[in-house]
């Protein structure tokens, strides 16, 4: 969701609000500690080819795996204190022609309602799948078909997705390991961290507040990953024409480049240091220690910016801190070293 | 930043081309003449460093053109055409969430100013370059400067005050969401806090420096953006709403 659709929302949200109940604080769970009651839910709904499935929970675990077969199979688990409350929780499942929702649905007229539901599905491989919830932890696997999963609260985790579009949540880690797509896929945390691992798409949108953001084995022409106090270091190859701009205010940045790949360099940092295992032939930025271009000279001054290529200047590279540490690491040296 | 003050009776003339360069706009043509001038004329020189940062400035600020859609939401309202029934509970927050919109919308107004190019430019300019009377009526060096620092000042203080608006409405309303989720969005809030106060200590140490002024700008711009997620969410769950909450997911986590 952009953010032109986000201040609708807003804005939309406000005027809709004066006609709205009163309704249930379902946020407000008790721990799954003081759930005692416990009830099973099971469904097997057809999913022809294309199809997709939509899977909206309040609170709760979802586990969505791909697998063989053309239908969704739906297992569930209610989990409050009575059983009379788990009563009044219901799952939907509505089917259309191409088209599954699962939905969680709470007592619209009553409030405390400390009901979680957690659900494991497993959806045709191909499906396209869809998992939004406000509380719990998302883990969806060997899914390729479209792929968006949005949690409020809780760690969201992506293993083998095909096409994947969007992975986030406000308080949690958002951790991919093998994902890709046609497209750009956008990945956000607020306090948690943004891990990938051997993700290959079009474009990388990678940000978090408080938390780090680790792109490993990304291939990918155009990064754009933003911190506010955590790490960034972006590991992969450099396209040529590719834009890859990483941006954290106290956290450093690094670029784990391959040592062959070439790109031009604009980075800077307020208070931090530029460091290069590569020889960057600079542009602007001064000549530093043992060399290497900017360097940051104690005393302050023009080592705070470079600008300058690397190789044939094919990839572009802006790498920016305010009180971290930039550096280019010569991933193939460091290795060599290592073994 | 030291300046001459003395112009050369052809900075007037060359401002304009400075201008166009930083724009991209330069004739090729001019371009070995205005280098010429620039290798001797320090003043000039600092112009160009001085456009090149407000352009840098102005190109780390959010794309905030007023659109569509939030006008007519905002049009809506004000004209009383959405049905909105009176109950006490929750006009304070409707009031403030208006003014936080509009408030929004005035830091779009001011971005715009910085971002769009000056309309008056292009005549001024062609004017110059024909070595005719316009010449006499580009702002000074001085006067640019400042007008820089203004504008950054102005957009620095729409940010302030919709963050203001948007805090208001987040203090209203931060009962809705789960106490925990509510007590890490203030932690991320104060991380951005800190981000921008430091960006602030460094431009009061370094006034022109780039880095600091982008910062700062970036820090403002994700609080704002952390604040608008957070009203909105606050607004679904006090709803109730689970499609608007699960709607809400896709832009929350974007800050």
């Amino acid at each position: 969701m952009n953010r032109t659709h986000r201040l609708v929302v807003v804005v939309a949200a406000a005027a809709l609000l004066a006609s709205a109940p009163a309704r249930a604080s379902w946020l407000a769970a008790d721990p799954p500690g003081d759930q005692q009651q416990t009830e099973k839910f099971s469904k097997t709904v057809p999913l022809p080819k294309g199809g997709s499935l939509d899977l909206w929970n309040i609170s709760g675990d979802i586990v969505v795996t791909g697998g063989a077969g053309d239908q969704v199979v739906i297992d569930a688990v209610k989990r409050g204190r009575t059983a009379e409350e788990l009563k009044l929780v219901e799952i939907e499942v509505t089917t259309g022609a191409t088209r599954v929702e699962v939905r969680t649905q709470y007592p619209r007229e009553r409030r405390n309602i400390n009901v979680s539901v957690d659900f494991t599905v497993t959806v045709p491989r191909a499906a396209g799948v869809r998992v939004r919830t406000v509380s719990g932890n998302l883990k969806l696997s060997t899914i390729d078909g479209v792929l968006a999963a949005e949690s409020v609260s809780g760690d969201v985790t992506v293993t083998g997705a095909g096409q994947l579009e969007s992975a986030k949540t406000v308080s949690g880690n958002v951790m991919v390991d093998g994902a890709a797509s046609e497209g750009d896929v956008s990945f956000a945390s607020v306090s948690g961290d943004v891990r990938l691992k051997a993700v290959k798409a079009r474009g990388v949108e990678a940000n978090s507040v408080s938390g780090g953001v680790d792109l490993a084995d990304v291939t990918c022409s155009r990064v754009a990953a933003k911190s506010v106090s955590g790490d960034i270091a972006f590991a992969g190859p450099l396209a040529k024409g590719g834009r890859y701009s990483l941006q954290s205010h106290s956290g450093g940045v690094t670029v784990y480049a391959d040592g062959k790949s070439g790109f031009e360099l604009a980075a800077g940092t307020f208070s931090g240091d530029i460091s290069s295992d590569l020889k960057i032939v600079s542009a602007f930025g001064g000549e530093g220690e043992r060399g290497q271009p900017g360097r940051r000279p104690k005393s302050g001054g023009p080592g705070q910016r470079i600008h300058g290529t690397f190789a044939d200047g094919g990839a572009f590279l802006e790498l920016s801190a305010f009180s971290g540490d930039v550096k280019i690491v010569n991933k193939a040296a460091a290795k060599a070293v290592k073994q | 930043m030291e300046r001459q003050t003395t112009a050369d009776a052809d900075c007037g003339r060359f401002a304009a081309l400075v201008h166009d360069r930083v724009d991209g706009t330069l004739d090729p043509d001019l371009q070995e003449e205005l280098d010429a001038h620039l290798r001797q004329c320090p003043s000039c020189r600092a112009l160009e460093a001085d456009l090149a940062a407000m352009k840098g400035a102005a190109a780390a600020l959010p794309d905030y053109t007023p659109r569509a859609e939030v006008w007519a939401a905002l049009s809506q309202r004000l004209a009383g055409e959405v049905a909105v029934r009176p109950r006490q509970v929750w006009t304070g927050t409707r009031v403030a969430l208006a003014m936080a919109a509009t408030l929004v919308l005035a830091v779009s107004a001011s971005v715009w100013l910085l971002r769009g190019p000056a309309p008056a430019q292009a005549p001024q300019a062609s004017a110059a370059q024909a070595g005719g009377p316009a010449a006499g009526v580009i702002q000074s060096k001085e006067d640019l400067v400042q007008d820089v620092d203004e504008h950054l000042r102005i957009a620095e203080e729409h940010y302030l005050k919709a963050i203001a608006g948007l805090e208001q409405v987040v203090k209203g309303g931060e009962s809705a969401l789960d106490p925990a989720l509510a007590a890490t969005l203030q932690r991320n809030l104060g991380v951005i806090d800190q981000a921008a106060t430091e960006s602030r200590e460094a431009i009061k140490a370094q006034p022109n420096n780039q880095l600091a002024q982008a910062s700062l700008f970036e820090a403002l711009r994700q609080k704002v953006a952390l604040l608008e997620d957070t009203v909105a969410l606050i607004n679904v769950m006090r709803k109730g709403d689970q499609a608007g909450a699960a709607r809400i997911l896709g832009g929350v986590s974007k800050s």
